[in-house]
């Protein structure tokens, strides 16, 4: 690769991937994908769409049957460099309970740098950094089964965080978590994409997805559906074909312009929305 | 069946220094008919309460009855033998889904998983009744049986592996359906599916009731027809969804968010249009649509 080429951070190129053998169960199906350095990718799809199976190819848990992965230039192929990839791609699953490792934050924390090799005075600095972060520096010396589970995917953030990753992989991280802890988890996740993190997000929550940068649709395999959050969401009827929804708001605002009011077009949230219509009912 | 719980207090590890109190007082009533939601923040003691309803957790203070059941566990050695035997029929009336219930799935095929639910509360059942019943349950849940029976549960998709669990419990023909969080992970359209599925059930009286624990608060206003809000163990609130989420000035509400139409006829009241919410999303727009023409 020359060197003033800009690098991606991730790109997948005709990436094939099925588990088993046999004919009809390919899951990833020659797939093309780039994420820029900085972007905030999300992938929404149907169950069994392949979004899963798509984060582990990224950071080499899951290798191609054909194609190429690669993370800033590393190829997940190569075996001198997939732990390389898998210290710069962090990732935070659905269940918290099944993400803590230690009884206590601070070690739970410390259990990724501690793997790799990390002295223990940087190990000391970087569960300071990592737990400032995700804003649960108050519970270092906590029991991690006293957390809420917003607190406990927030740690597990934050054990991400400590092995100083390039790319943050949320694969349904908010599932699981009440209202509150679902805002906590995201706001954490915005902050450090506005900080220069790479953020993937793969979430069924349509209303986590309109501040994304890009909104991929996965549909057996493939990407069915790419475009800004505004584009995806102008949509619905292919969206509806794919296993997936408009968010209420815009599914309001849509049905109110084809009754003739003057709404704007491209809502996506309700604060949006509700914004919009005290403007039209003062101005009526 | 009615649902009566009173003053009901429970501690995990009772006689531990480090104990917490789980429930601390919680009084509700459940009608025959409703379709009930039951919100709050996690921890706020919503799982421990909905375990108690079919004895999986004992009573320890305070009292609870589910039709004629009283869940009080009986002092006297003899007594207390009869009333562990007889929660085997409770658990037949009241089918308990937990969260996440396709991770409990075991058998081989789809037949075998459901047949499992079916032999362990009609052991007297013949092979001709558990294949019936068997092929009922997966009938109900809206799934093909001759495209499913003999498929791995494992080979499904998520709203349809998750449908297989609830058959699994529809199985013991339960009067009273409750759900942890049913529609919790799944996508959009198989959501929509899987609610609409429950009504079907409850319209066609295939179960009396239902209860459903969820964090979603648009689903419980398009669903049901009773609320109650759980805050440290106690039930702060019970009403309509809709009485509750127009009074939102509660400090549980405030952290639970409200549902889309509560939400916009709270901000349209503040530049003085009122806009009533609805239940349905298509109904608050009909109104809103309404309004904005109105005397125009």
């Amino acid at each position: 690769m020359p060197f003033f080429k800009i690098m991606k951070a991730v790109e997948l190129k005709n990436v094939s991937f099925k588990y088993g053998s046999g004919e009809n169960l390919a899951v990833i199906k020659n797939l093309s994908l780039s994420v820029e350095k900085g972007e905030f990718l999300c992938v929404l799809g149907e169950n069994g769409s392949g979004k899963s199976t798509l984060a582990k190819l990224i950071n080499g848990l899951l290798l191609p049957d054909s194609g190429e992965v690669e993370v800033f230039g590393s190829n997940t192929k190569d075996k001198k460099s997939v732990y390389e990839v898998r210290k710069k791609v962090g990732m935070v699953f659905q269940n918290p309970d099944n993400q803590m490792v230690a009884t206590i934050v601070e070690d739970d924390v410390a259990f990724g740098p501690e793997n790799v090799g990390v002295s223990s005075e940087e190990i000391g600095e970087r569960i300071d950094f990592a737990l400032k972060a995700v804003g649960m520096e108050k519970f270092r010396f906590v029991a991690g089964q006293k957390l809420s589970g917003g607190q406990k995917q927030r740690v597990a953030i934050a054990g991400a965080l400590a092995l100083k990753p390039e790319v943050l992989i949320l694969d349904e991280s908010t599932a699981m978590l009440d209202p509150m802890g679902r805002k906590e988890v995201m706001q954490v996740a915005e902050k450090l994409n506005d900080e220069g993190m790479t953020l993937i997000t793969i979430t069924h929550y349509m209303k986590e997805a309109v501040k994304a940068d890009r909104v991929v649709v996965l549909h057996e395999g493939e990407i069915v559906v790419s475009g800004t959050p505004e584009q995806v969401f102008s949509r619905p009827e292919d969206l509806k074909k794919y296993g997936l929804d408009v968010p209420r708001a815009t599914y309001i605002a849509e049905k109110l312009k084809k009754s003739g009011v003057p709404i704007k077009s491209g809502i996506l949230t309700e604060e949006e929305l509700g914004e919009e219509l005290c403007k039209l009912f003062q101005n009526r | 069946m009615q649902i009566i719980s009173k003053s009901l207090t429970f501690s995990y590890n009772e006689k531990a220094n480090f104990s917490r109190r789980a429930l601390d007082g919680a009084t509700l009533t459940v009608n025959e008919g409703d379709f009930f939601g039951i919100i709050g923040e996690t921890g706020s003691g919503k799982s421990t309460f909905i375990q108690h309803l079919n004895g999986l957790i004992p009573l320890q203070s305070g009292t609870l009855t589910v039709g004629e059941f009283n869940l009080t566990v009986p002092k006297k050695r003899k007594e207390k033998k009869a009333f562990l035997k007889s929660l085997k029929q409770l658990r037949s009336k009241v089918g308990m889904v937990f969260q996440y219930p396709e991770y409990q799935l075991f058998a081989e095929t789809v037949r075998e998983d459901v047949a499992f639910g079916v032999k362990n509360f009609f052991p007297n059942a013949s092979q001709e009744e558990v294949d019936f019943k068997v092929k009922k349950a997966i009938e109900l849940v809206g799934l093909d049986y001759n495209l499913v029976a003999e498929k791995s549960p494992f080979d499904l998709s998520g709203g349809q592996k998750r449908r297989v669990a609830i058959a699994g419990v529809l199985a013991s023909e339960p009067e009273t359906l409750v759900l942890d969080e049913p529609v919790a992970g799944l996508d959009p359209v198989s959501k929509k599916r899987l609610m609409s599925l429950l009504h079907t059930l409850h319209d066609t009286g295939v179960v009396k009731t239902v209860i459903i624990v969820s964090h979603d608060m648009n689903d419980v206003m398009e669903n049901c027809n009773r609320v109650a809000v759980f805050e440290n163990g106690k039930v702060v609130k019970e009403c309509e969804p809709k009485s509750l989420f127009e009074n939102y000035d509660d400090y549980a509400l405030s952290r639970l968010g409200l549902p889309v139409t509560a939400y916009l006829t709270k901000t349209l009241k503040g530049v003085g249009v009122n806009v009533e919410s609805s239940y349905k999303i298509e109904d608050f727009t009909n109104k809103l649509i309404e309004k904005y023409f109105e005397n125009r």
